[in-house]
């Protein structure tokens, strides 16, 4: 079995779709499901295999590490293609069948996303982000939306220029683009040349991972994109990107001052996101400033040094990952000014699977977005340094504004004053539903993930198993 | 405030990159660089005479895909925004019998140039993307010159369709063969002949063709649905 | 004579990209776009990248000017004379 399929299969895919639709619309339509569905069962049946028999490289054309393209298939990187391709396909459940360009884009950007966290080569990795970030313009432009997306296109061009800039001086300095081989030298990109360059790329990928300076995008694309797409963005893409930049951090970069550097752009991300989420006052707009607070904690989680940090970050985002789709699903019917919620309790369904998702984003015991918070805490504890243990502080405030918001959210819907808005339909709420079956699942085995997670921690943090594989 | 803003960013990047650029040593201290690699090893190993195709379609043949997906990405997004052109739309008149006659003499110059430079594209300078965009013009000039008679969009769709296909199906023949994804298949041949390198000119020949009739389609839908 | 043909594309690529700039007809500025390409074409032959000279020529100075100028017909910014 071969990881590369993961990425082919979605491109061939999307290469075929127009033709095959013009055809027999019938059988068009499930090929978008069909594809998604078969690269779930490989990816499951990677991970058996590496289980068994330990990470995987696969070269490119068959030329040696350093010269040719290698894939880096690890628990890390497979547990992401997994949280993609298996949210995606919950996505894809109740969708409006037909629209071609739409289910062409969303195989591309899975492919783009798998290739982004499989390839250990810097450039490769630049191209599949391009993949990504264009077919995230185009998507977020899918309903009218143009405006928004414009802005997102300048905003990302940018950022995606910065990234190949950073990624040039990393080739201009060390001659090479294989992460492998770069982490057998980390030093040489410790330097003011080094430093830039990650500073280039960290803001490059943060167009994507919502990172502070660059995340002006986020309010404006979520509120007026359709729910499933700013479900897919904001829920899913963002991680991608922000997987690459702790595969810097733990090959090349291993050193205070990037992980600070990361760090301070998590904690300034999290304080601007939930004050902002604070004074939002459509629905949509809570939900996005939100994301880009959550993805700060995960940001500030994979710049703790060490599996610890892994760890809290992998559960942060997984977490993230199941509650955010989850709930901008549910914003597809009343996606409205915060006061139109008005008496939206009188859909009992809703109005539970609103609460639990909620309740687990804010961090209450017994669902797992408590236990993704205490990792994270646990894992700054343990550092011993000052800085990640003022972050602490950071967290707890923000706990507690995203209580204040969603409280606030819930007593709007509990007030019957006014007429109560019409409830969702059932078939609207099916990707809602099963997002949350998957989270009550995570919280009966939480022993067993948590076990896991640990596995996949401590060998993504083990910089010479990933180096292994050069022929040096 | 705003331009001030934007002031402030473009001269801090500049000031930014003048002190990288004076820091840089340009020596490449890994191995070298792999470039010197590929120069020494690409004729043995892949056969091409022109060193710049076998890192385009050799060492880095998934980079080329990734491009070719990149074009098609914005292809589609670009199709999505635009969505179907309107049967009624008014088209421009056509235009007067010397353009129109240039643009007939001129068709099937560069459909010749567009395929020397796909099919040449290991030997001399060249390839699949700028024969493609040489397609894609020869294409575009005679509905420049007479709108009534437009492009066939299923027949553009069709092709790109299949020869976008065809690469990843080389590449996957190479998987089953070889055991590698996009591995040179079908041996070097003599370095300079125009049937050598193995399996790349056919790569190259479905680059060009992917990227002809994707970017003529493009431009003929972006001409087509103006208001 | 390299050392020229060198300085004289740079200085020609620089102007195009200023009066990009400054140039107030999008149609004319999309010109000048093209010719910045040109200009660096001409740079890479001289740094001996043939691959990369035709691909700026083909794709830079071609194929998306071309795009531009029709995008600018489209939204209605297509202007021969300087005038309104």
């Amino acid at each position: 079995m071969n990881a590369i399929w993961l990425v082919i299969l979605p491109i061939l895919g999307a290469f075929l779709l127009p033709l095959v639709y013009r055809q027999n619309t019938r059988v068009g339509t499930w090929i978008g499901p069909f594809i998604l569905g078969l690269s779930l069962i490989l990816a499951f049946g990677l991970w058996g295999d590496i289980a068994a028999n330990g990470v995987q490289t696969i070269l490119m054309g068959g030329f040696p590490a350093p010269v040719g393209i290698v894939f880096y298939v690890d628990h890390l990187a497979l547990l992401f293609v997994i949280m993609l391709v298996l949210g995606t396909l919950v996505l894809w459940l109740g969708k409006e069948k037909g629209n071609i360009q739409e289910e062409t884009l969303l195989l591309l950007i899975v492919a783009g996303g798998s290739g982004l966290v499989l390839s250990g080569d810097l450039f490769n990795i630049y191209v599949f982000y391009e993949i990504v970030a264009v077919a995230s313009y185009g998507l977020a432009a899918s309903r009218g939306s143009y405006a928004a997306s414009l802005r997102f296109l300048i905003l990302g061009a940018l950022g995606s220029s910065l990234l190949l800039l950073g990624i040039a001086l990393i080739y201009a300095i060390t001659g090479t683009l294989n992460l492998a081989h770069l982490a057998t030298h980390p030093e040489i990109l410790q330097g003011t040349v080094g430093l830039t360059a990650f500073a280039l790329i960290l803001i490059g990928l943060g167009v994507k991972a919502e990172l502070f300076p660059v995340n002006t995008w986020v309010p404006e694309v979520y509120t007026t994109a359709s729910a499933r797409i700013s479900a897919l963005l904001g829920g899913l893409i963002s991680k991608m990107a922000l997987l690459v930049i702790l595969r810097l951090l733990v090959l090349l970069y291993d050193t205070s001052a990037a992980h600070l550097l990361l760090l301070t752009l998590g904690v300034l991300g999290v304080i601007t996101g939930e004050l902002a989420a604070m004074r939002a006052t459509h629905l949509r707009q809570v939900l996005a400033y939100s994301s880009i607070g959550q993805l700060g904690l995960v940001a500030i989680a994979f710049s703790i040094p060490g599996p610890a940090g892994i760890i809290a970050g992998i559960a942060l985002a997984l977490h993230h990952a199941l509650v955010k789709p989850a709930l901008f699903m549910l914003t597809k019917a009343w996606g409205k000014q915060l006061s139109h919620l008005a008496g939206a309790s009188q859909s009992l369904l809703t109005t539970i699977l609103f609460l639990v998702l909620a309740l687990s984003l804010i961090g209450i015991p017994p669902l797992p977005g408590f236990w993704a918070k205490f990792l994270l805490l646990k894992g700054a504890l343990a550092t011993n340094i000052a800085a990640y243990q003022m972050v602490i502080t950071v967290v707890l405030i923000a706990t507690v504004i995203e209580t204040i918001y969603f409280m606030r959210i819930v007593r709007v819907m509990f007030n019957t004053k006014p007429p109560p808005i019409k409830a969702p339909a059932l078939q609207e709420l099916v990707p809602a539903l099963v997002f949350v079956t998957l989270l009550f699942i995570s919280v009966l085995n939480l022993g067993t993930i948590g076990k896991s997670l640990e596995i996949v921690a401590t060998s993504a943090a083990d910089k010479s198993i990933y180096m292994n594989f050069l022929p040096l | 405030m705003t331009l001030l803003s934007g002031l402030i960013f473009t001269i801090g990047l500049g000031l930014l990159l003048i002190v990288v650029i004076k820091s840089l040593i340009f020596e490449q201290v890994l191995t070298g660089g792999i470039g010197s690699i590929i120069l020494e090893q690409a004729p043995n190993d892949v056969g091409t005479a022109n060193i710049v195709s076998s890192v385009l379609l050799a060492y880095r043949g998934l980079d080329t895909l990734g491009e070719l997906t990149v074009l098609f990405v914005a292809a589609t997004a670009v199709g999505l925004v635009l969505g179907q052109p309107r049967p009624d739309a008014p088209r421009d008149p056509d235009a007067g019998f010397i353009l129109r006659s240039a643009a007939d003499l001129l068709f099937p110059f560069m459909i010749i140039l567009g395929a020397y430079i796909i099919l040449h594209g290991h030997l001399t300078p060249g390839g699949g993307f700028q024969g493609g965009a040489i397609l894609a013009a020869a294409f575009f000039i005679p509905i420049l010159a007479s709108p009534s008679s437009p492009l066939n969009h299923k027949v553009s769709s069709l092709v790109e369709g299949l020869a976008g296909s065809a690469f990843i199906l080389i590449g996957l023949l190479a998987l089953f063969d070889k055991g590698y994804f996009l591995a040179p298949l079908l041996g070097t041949g003599e370095v300079g002949e125009l049937f050598s390198a193995g399996s790349l000119p056919l790569l190259y020949l479905a680059v060009g063709l992917k990227v002809g009739a994707e970017l003529a389609g493009l431009l003929a839908r972006l001409h087509e649905t103006e208001v | 004579m390299l050392f020229w043909i060198a300085l004289i594309s740079v200085v020609v690529m620089l102007s195009a990209a200023v009066a990009v700039l400054l140039l107030e007809n999008y149609l004319a500025a999309t010109a000048a776009l093209s010719v910045v390409s040109l200009a660096l074409s001409v740079l890479f032959i001289v740094l001996q990248a043939p691959d990369v000279a035709l691909t700026e020529a083909a794709v830079g100075a071609g194929v998306s000017s071309v795009i531009l100028a029709i995008t600018l017909r489209r939204v209605g910014l297509w202007k021969i004379e300087g005038e309104k």
